[in-house]
């Protein structure tokens, strides 16, 4: 073992600071607050689960909510029941309904979003300029500035799938991420494809959307996740039980009394399963999709 | 193979290069030479003339979908607002003029609702960023599990607001029996009384914004997570050498740092604050009394419900001015700031 | 004919920044080109521009007898290997060998076949099913040859593709693209900025500067016979020594060069090597010395040589390179042309005589210490002469 050497005489040597290593309790007492702070946020989410299993009489039912106890399938069956005819709507039509619109909106969007901000990114024609304003300009429109008088325009294609999909499609917002990307992709790589024969069309498909995984990911999650819930639009748009979407129907199903409790949980639970799932499956890229979207901003 | 080309084969390199009597000198020439003219060359280059084909197809779907569904309704509602429509009715539209605004502006109620927007704002806007910050200061450390809190803390914001409305309109129910009038009773021992939360005009905002910090909070607190996991770390080592402690380090280090994120995040969470629609539907309808109505909730109900086109345009042409006046704050904002640093 | 020919090329940006202002040269079929120059002097932009990736603002390529101004990258039948390597990302080796001819559309077993030989020919073999983050810096540059030899193109063009490498590898690498040029005589463009690399490698070597080729010669020729001050001070390590000097004839048919406070006596024979002399006027020229010009003669007369002090000596085991200060004012190529401008040209030389650092390269290498006094002897028939314009005089 080196004995260390004493510093010179005139210099003087700091005490070395205390690592920034807590001790134990603050460590604990950090845990602690996390803990409670994790079951406000998970409470409700709980109450709703654990709810979905249990008696409607007993969901009800102050902090006893919570306790699982005569825990089965029936609400969940009762669901299915209850959505039995054309005047009340079939369940798996309203899950079919969500799904077919969000799978439309994510995948047309992906494709239809991605070109466009391709061909802002990387290719030189009159007018990219005046587009690409454009297009920055649209990001700042929520789309509650337009709601109004798309539904005086579109008043005549009410109860369709396509009214909810089709204006759904492009996005400003996912042309901006996607466009953002692609700028930052080495360009040399995109000279070489083009040396090499690759025209825009083949260059895209075959170099730069395999190099894009990420940003297709968030685009994915974050269209995924806004068009699975959206709410507005149906309200206005959807008043027959064949075309209703799950969060819409779920309202109109809290508004009919009897209020069902147990089957209205278990109607939320299977609403928001495939949002968890993807969530939970693919944590990281939800987060990051989410992270990056603000970083953008 | 093109002329002159030799095969892979491994034959031996010739030795001769080209003998230098064959090569040609080239000295540059100082003089100045008039530019060759030749008509073939003023076609644009090939490379330009697909690249343009190619673009505008790539680009023709976005920008037709955006133009049809997004201008066109902007412009439209503009239109609209200056005149009278009703829906359905076989009259056309009328012309209105300004009266659809001379009359939103004399309506109680639209103030109301845009005042009950300004509320929320300047309640949730400091109390939800407040909140995402200190849960993303939280999370920034490095503790074990803490990418299991943050699902946690994230989770409420995969459920759609349509839902967690649902939710939570059993948490609020008013008898002893809802979640939340359960829980106060027993940490109160029974003091506080059951409340009718949705249905008391001067709770039902409340009721309305903790549920809406619920399920947004975690939107931003990974915004700015991220923003703070973008600070250096030796900026925080410079000030600890500097003693600064741990309130000096967030002032001075961490607030700076943040600064453009939480400008961000301030003014996403502020538009978002004007948007409000989902909740009041379900929850409140906008009650009791107009004390939950919001602007948007106006605008779909002119629309929707009192089959008045005009008025529900007039009023998200006012909403959208009032989007567009915090965009452009913000963005004069964050351009001073790059301006400064 | 897979020749390459520029007929006063030019290249203008958008900004009006006049990048090249004309290029002439002829690339003859199957020559190993060499481009090479300071940075920002234009070689790249005109290998980009025969490449296709940059538009050419003004007069005509041809590749073969053909104008190709217009024509797409692949139209043009070339191709390229980048400095970074542009290997793409999530394709094995073998599919970015293959890339180029699956865009030709060429049938999949003539693919397979191309790709096999080539990579056999690389060493590359073994790694075909890698991907290039697998790779090591070599073996990534490699593969972007492979790439390029699979196309079986009209014309190579390579853009500085050693610069990446570490200086063993790159010796290596040199030889073997060298090598690999002659066996498969195909026309090539090499774009660099290392001139040992230039000179080792380049059929002719074009010395470009501020977007105008100074001088295009094989390497011998832009050693022994630069064109101007510029391409002399760049051709050849360690750097000329240029200097400022004053010509001054004598009575009996020789000259004198000013050299700090003593003068170099030329004569009369040495000054016939350079019949250009007689359109030069006596006064201010520019002198250059190449570092083995200097002997070390630490025995001879000295009014007949230099006596200097060592200020670094560089033992390199074969040779001594000794640097020492010298009385004389340095000269480079910007500011020859500048001082052609100022009045009272012998003035100004004198007054501003300023010391310069020469470097003189003695082989046998002696052993000399930093701080010994050094007697050199110049060889002056192995000097370069350049006029105020920084020309040649020849």
């Amino acid at each position: 073992m080196n004995t260390p050497t004493k510093p010179a005489p005139g210099l003087t040597v700091d005490e070395p600071q205390p690592r920034k290593g807590k001790s134990p309790l603050r460590k604990a007492g950090t845990y602690l607050v996390m803990i409670v702070i994790t079951l406000l946020f998970v409470a409700p989410i709980l109450y709703m689960v654990i709810g979905s299993f249990k008696p409607s009489d007993k969901v009800l039912n102050g902090l006893a909510g919570f306790i699982p106890e005569d825990l089965s399938l029936d609400n969940y069956t009762g669901v299915f029941d209850r959505f039995n005819s054309p005047a009340t709507g079939y369940f798996y039509n309203f899950y079919l309904t969500s799904f077919i619109v969000s799978v439309v909106v994510v995948l047309g969007g992906l494709v239809v979003n991605s070109m466009a901000a391709y061909a802002l990114a990387r290719l030189r024609w009159r007018g990219r300029n005046g587009v690409l304003l454009a297009v920055i300009l649209l990001v700042i429109v929520p789309f509650e500035a337009i709601a109004v008088p798309l539904f005086y325009l579109l008043n005549d294609y009410r109860n369709t799938y396509y009214v909810q999909f089709t204006p759904f499609i492009a996005q400003a917002f996912s042309v901006y991420l996607f466009y953002t990307f692609f700028v930052g992709l080495p360009k040399q790589l995109e000279e070489a494809a083009r040396v090499d024969g690759a025209g825009p069309w083949r260059t895209f498909f075959y170099i730069v959307v395999p190099m894009s995984k990420p940003v297709f990911a968030s685009v994915t999650i974050l269209t995924f996740l806004s068009s699975w819930g959206a709410f507005l639009w149906p309200v206005m748009m959807i008043d027959q039980p064949a075309f209703r979407p799950l969060p819409l129907e779920i309202s109109v199903f809290l508004g009919q009394p009897p209020t069902d409790w147990g089957q209205i949980f278990a109607f939320g639970v299977m609403l928001v399963l495939p949002l968890l799932v993807v969530f939970l499956v693919f944590q990281r890229w939800f987060i990051q999709s989410v992270a990056s979207s603000g970083l953008k901003g | 193979m093109p002329r002159g080309w030799r095969g892979l084969k491994n034959t031996p390199p010739p030795m001769v290069r080209f003998p230098s009597h064959e090569l040609e000198e080239v000295r540059v020439s100082t003089v100045s030479v008039p530019p060759v003219v030749d008509p073939t060359l003023d076609e644009p280059p090939a490379t330009k003339r697909r690249d343009t084909k190619a673009a505008l197809i790539m680009v023709a779907p976005a920008v037709i979908l955006l133009l049809a569904f997004v201008v066109v309704p902007l412009i439209a509602a503009g239109w609209l607002s200056l005149h009278n429509v009703r829906l359905n009715s076989g009259r056309p539209a009328t012309w209105f003029g300004l009266q659809n605004y001379t009359r939103l502006l004399t309506d109680p109620e639209f103030y109301r609702g845009l005042a009950n927007n300004f509320i929320f704002a300047i309640i949730v806007v400091p109390v939800q960023t407040g909140l995402a910050l200190g849960l993303a200061l939280l999370l920034n450390r490095p503790l074990r599990g803490m990418s299991a809190f943050r699902t946690f803390f994230f989770m409420p914001v995969v459920f759609p607001m349509a839902l967690v409305a649902v939710i939570w309109r059993l948490i609020y129910s008013r008898d002893t029996l809802g979640m939340l009038n359960a829980f106060l009773d027993w940490i109160s021992f029974g003091h506080l009384g059951p409340y009718d939360w949705l249905g008391n005009a001067a709770t039902a905002m409340l009721a309305i914004i903790i549920m809406s910090i619920w399920q947004g909070v975690g939107f931003q607190m990974i915004i700015l997570l991220a923003g703070l996991q973008g600070i250096s770390p030796s900026l925080y080592e410079a000030a600890s050498i500097d003693k600064a402690n741990r309130w000096q380090q967030f002032r001075n280090v961490t607030l700076p740092g943040l600064r453009t994120t939480l400008i961000f995040v301030v003014m996403v969470t502020t538009i978002f604050s004007f948007r409000l629609f989902d909740q009041v539907w379900i929850l409140t309808q906008g009650g009791p009394n107009d004390a939950t109505t919001t602007v948007m909730f106006q605008a779909v109900t002119a629309a929707f419900s009192e089959n008045n086109v005009g008025k529900g345009a007039a009023i998200t042409v006012v909403f959208f001015v009032i989007v567009l006046l915090i965009t452009l704050i913000q963005r004069r904002i964050l351009r001073e700031e790059r301006e400064v640093s | 004919m897979a020749s390459i020919t520029y007929q006063k090329m030019r290249k203008v940006y958008d900004d009006g920044t006049e990048a090249i202002p004309g290029m002439d040269l002829e690339v003859k079929d199957g020559e190993f080109m060499v481009f090479v120059g300071p940075s920002g002097c234009g070689k790249s932009t005109a290998l980009r521009m025969t490449a296709g990736l940059e538009d050419i603002s003004g007069g005509r390529l041809l590749i073969g007898d053909q104008v190709v101004n217009n024509k797409s990258p692949q139209e043009r039948d070339i191709a390229m290997v980048f400095q970074d390597y542009a290997l793409y990302p999530h394709m094995t080796v073998g599919q970015n060998m293959g890339f180029a001819l699956k865009m030709m559309r060429i049938p999949k077993a003539e693919i397979r076949k191309r790709v096999e030989e080539a990579a056999d020919r690389l060493s590359l073999t073994a790694l075909l099913d890698r991907k290039p983050k697998n790779l090591s810096g070599g073996q990534r540059q490699r593969v972007a040859m492979g790439r390029a030899i699979v196309r079986q193109p009209q014309a190579f063009l390579m853009d500085e593709p050693l610069s990446n490498l570490d200086a063993k590898l790159r010796v290596q690498m040199r030889a073997e693209i060298d090598a690999l040029q002659h066996q498969l005589g195909v026309t090539t463009l090499y774009v660099t900025h290392d001139q040992t690399e230039a000179m080792t490698m380049g059929d002719r070597v074009a010395v470009m500067k501020n977007g105008r080729i100074q001088q295009c010669a094989a390497p011998q020729a832009l050693y022994d016979e630069p064109a101007n001050v510029f391409v002399a001070g760049f051709i050849g390590s360690p750097k000329m020594n240029l200097f400022h000097s004053i010509l001054r004839r004598g009575t009996d048919g020789g000259a004198t060069l000013q050299f700090g406070p003593k003068e170099l006596d030329i004569s009369a024979d040495t000054l016939a090597r350079w019949p250009g002399l007689v359109d030069v006027p006596d006064g201010p020229i520019t002198v250059g010395l190449r570092p083995e010009s200097f002997r070390y003669t630490p025995d001879a007369d000295p009014e007949q040589s230099l006596d200097v002090q060592a200020s670094v000596v560089e033992m390199l085991g074969n040779e001594t390179l000794v640097h020492f200060v010298a009385p004389v004012e340095q000269a480079s190529d910007a500011d020859v042309r500048d001082r052609a401008q100022a009045s009272d040209e012998e003035e100004s030389i004198l007054a501003g005589a300023g010391k310069t650092v020469m470097v003189s390269r003695l082989v046998p290498p002696v052993r000399l210490s930093e701080g010994d006094p050094v007697r050199l002897t110049l060889d002056t028939t192995r000097l370069y002469l350049f006029d105020q314009q920084g020309d040649a005089i020849r």
